[in-house]
């Protein structure tokens, strides 16, 4: 400063305004519930962030659940009853995640409760679920891992999108690989088990790194892959921040093909990059909006002709969709909204609901679903194509160690655990 | 050949370090450091360049370079607006400006939300990478290293051999002094606000091939640009310079060695201990200027 009194010297009182200002913004946000007259509706609480890093998977999600509950409740509801979909926006902060949990448990007592997108948010609220014996989902393609009394998941665990990936990079391009993994628990477990898969395979992991989800500049990343001359590159980069590596390594002349479980799927990363950064990419998922099918290109017309607008039908979406129609199908079966009833039918072993692709999709004992899953890439101009498609594809790891639905987990002594902690 | 690899390897990660940090803070350095406002919405101003420019190029379609002109053009005007509203009454409020331009990062953040949705297409670097051996770098972190150091002569420039700048100085060192000998303060504020804003515009447009479009975007820039001026204290201008300069090194130098996490760590604990070490940043080394 000029004078030398300068503002810099108030870093104190600036640092406790900081705190101020951060404990207000911790307490804001407990909104009413709204209550339905006449009969009661069902009511489902759905956290998916709207706002904040997230919320291009938890905009999607938000669309998907108001569309397929606006349908539901045109064609007469659940049970003959109305659905509320209670939506609140988490604005991708955990904290939030949390009080609005107990919030939509405590004060709302819905029936059926999703929309956590990060890992870490999910297990920032598992605890909480299990302690209110609350029936929920998770929607996100994810680390796998999650065997828990009190949710299901719709998202694929790394059995399914790492099992089909993996070996295809490894016989296309080779066996030594650079992972790099975003710095929270979907990171490390996901390169942990695709570390495992890849050696397993005879394939050598000859570089890992853990880059934190505030750092968007990859210079050293790319000059250590550069120097260690991997045969191609693990990605598991997460949201806003990381999504800017893959125009990063083009600029760079990084040549290398990259096999990632998010691209273009969750980030239509070749419709906001320009071509060709993305032709090196491959992606596997359960969806991606270039599928082909007239009940696809329905059903993408549908999501995006409403509010919110949305650019992109991406697999978020897709995946909250299956499962509110997991919930609606199996409250239909069930008869009632009892939760522990309708887990029973979720967790049957046999319990099958169809997709808006046209097929259908079985939910394993094991609260995890087998999955069709789509392997692509993007070619120079950015156009997505399809280049092999795996049907059925089970949670086996999760098969083998998991005893949700069985005797062993009962909804009143149950089993809620994550299994790579 | 190893050698020069390592060496191409660390360069290039000081250099993006460098560029990254000075460019972040040298619209701060103008409305934090010299003025004392602290502006939470120095991301988003920035932020606001990059959008400007990624609009005007993709819908327009203007040519990049005239694109990031009229994206810097957008947080200048936002700037204007918000000194004459907003601002002008809170230079002797520090702590309140806080909270002031703190609101203003979040309705810019969800306004942009609402407007262009959770992701905008992005604008390739142009030039390409270099080559060297099995190492490749983007030759625009070089464009961008030098114009971080021109952007600051340019600044430096105005505010010590220009009649604005002069007068910036006194006001800012004395507004009684210099409003009783002649000098139209209010103006001279608005105008400095302005330059700030327009600087972070500025930023925001160079950046706009670099980072991906979204709404949160801002936030990396805000903590990069407190630090470097805070570390760089007293003498804003010279500070930045010093401090975007060391920061880099060690930055660049812990993620090159270990990794990107390390090196943003190290980067962090250096300016805890030089703000412990020399309270009115690294500026003490190099005395004030007149």
């Amino acid at each position: 400063m000029l004078d030398g009194t300068s503002p810099l010297g108030t870093r104190r009182n600036f640092v406790r305004s900081t705190a101020a200002v951060g404990s207000a913004l911790a307490l804001g946000g407990c909104l009413g519930g709204s209550g339905g007259g006449g009969e009661d509706p069902i009511k489902i609480g759905d956290l998916a962030p709207r706002t904040g890093a997230s919320s291009i998977y938890g905009q999607a999600k938000y669309r998907a659940a108001k569309l397929i509950v606006q349908r539901q409740n045109e064609n007469g509801g659940l049970l003959g009853r109305d659905i509320e979909l209670i939506a609140e926006d988490s604005q991708s902060d955990i904290e939030r995640y949390k009080n609005l949990t107990n919030k939509l448990i405590l004060e709302d007592q819905v029936d059926f409760l999703t929309g956590a997108v990060n890992s870490s948010a999910r297990e920032a609220i598992r605890p909480v679920l299990a302690e209110n014996k609350q029936l929920s989902a998770y929607t996100t393609q994810y680390e796998g891992g999650v065997c828990d009394q009190y949710m299901f998941v719709t998202g694929p665990t790394p059995d399914q999108n790492l099992a089909p990936l993996i070996p295809y990079m490894m016989e296309n391009f080779g066996d030594s690989v650079y992972i790099a993994a975003a710095d929270y628990n979907y990171g490390h477990v996901a390169a942990d088990v695709a570390t495992e898969m890849i050696e397993s395979r005879g394939g050598e992991v000859v570089g890992e790194e853990f880059i934190p989800l505030s750092v968007s500049d990859f210079t050293s990343t790319i000059n250590r892959m550069n120097s260690e001359e991997p045969d191609w590159m693990m990605h598991f980069l997460v949201g806003g921040n990381h999504q800017n590596f893959f125009s990063q390594q083009h600029s760079a002349g990084l040549d290398l093909p990259i096999g990632s479980p998010m691209a273009f799927a969750s980030t239509y990363d070749h419709l906001t990059i320009e071509a060709p950064a993305m032709s090196n990419v491959y992606g596997c998922s359960t969806y991606v909006e270039e599928l082909p099918g007239d009940a696809n290109q329905q059903h993408v017309e549908a999501l995006k002709g409403g509010e919110p607008e949305i650019r992109y039908a991406n697999a978020p979406h897709y995946n909250h969709w299956m499962a509110y129609r997991y919930y609606f199908d199996a409250v239909e079966e069930a008869g009632t909204t009892d939760q522990a009833e309708v887990m029973r039918v979720i967790e049957s072993g046999d319990f099958t609901v169809d997709t808006p692709l046209g097929t259908t999709q079985t939910m394993s004992r094991v609260h995890s679903p087998s999955l069709d899953m789509y392997m692509f890439t993007a070619n120079e101009d950015h156009e997505l194509e399809i280049i092999d498609d795996f049907s059925g594809l089970e949670p086996s790891t999760l098969l083998e160690e998991c005893e949700v639905g069985t005797d062993a987990s009962t909804w009143d002594d149950p089993i809620s655990e994550f299994l790579y902690d | 050949m190893a050698f020069i690899n390592t060496l191409l390897s660390y360069g290039t990660a000081i250099l993006s370090s460098f560029a990254f940090l000075v460019l972040s803070a040298i619209g701060l350095a103008v409305i934090f450091g010299m003025m004392g406002i602290i502006n939470l919405a120095h991301g988003e101003f920035i932020l606001l360049g990059v959008y400007g420019t990624a609009l005007s190029y993709h819908e327009i379609g203007l040519p990049l370079v005239l694109a990031m002109l009229v994206g810097a053009l957008v947080p200048s005007v936002v700037g204007w607006v918000l000194e004459r509203t907003v601002i002008q009454h809170l230079y002797t409020r520090p702590t309140d400006s806080m909270v002031a331009t703190w609101g203003v990062s979040l309705i810019t953040i969800e306004g942009l939300l609402l407007l262009f949705g959770p992701s905008y297409p992005g604008i390739q670097r142009p030039f390409g990478p270099v080559r060297v051996g099995t190492f490749s770098a983007p030759i625009y972190t070089f464009v961008l290293m030098g114009l971080a150091v021109g952007i600051l002569l340019f600044t430096y420039y105005i505010f010590m051999y220009t009649e604005f700048g002069l007068r910036a100085r006194a006001t800012l060192q004395n507004e009684e002094a210099a409003h009783s000998l002649g000098v139209d303060t209010q103006s001279i504020y608005t105008k400095t606000f302005v330059l700030g804003s327009f600087l972070a515009g500025i930023v925001g447009g160079l950046y706009a091939p670099v980072i991906s479009v979204e709404p949160n975007a801002g936030s990396r820039f805000v903590i990069a640009a407190f630090v470097t001026v805070i570390v760089g204290g007293a003498n804003v201008l010279m500070g930045t310079f010093l401090s975007g300069s060391i920061l880099a090194v060690i930055e660049g130098i812990g993620a090159q060695l270990v990794g990107t996490f390390f090196g943003r760590a190290l980067l962090l604990i250096a300016a805890i201990l030089v703000i412990r070490i020399a309270p009115q940043g690294v500026s003490t080394f190099i005395g004030e200027y007149e």
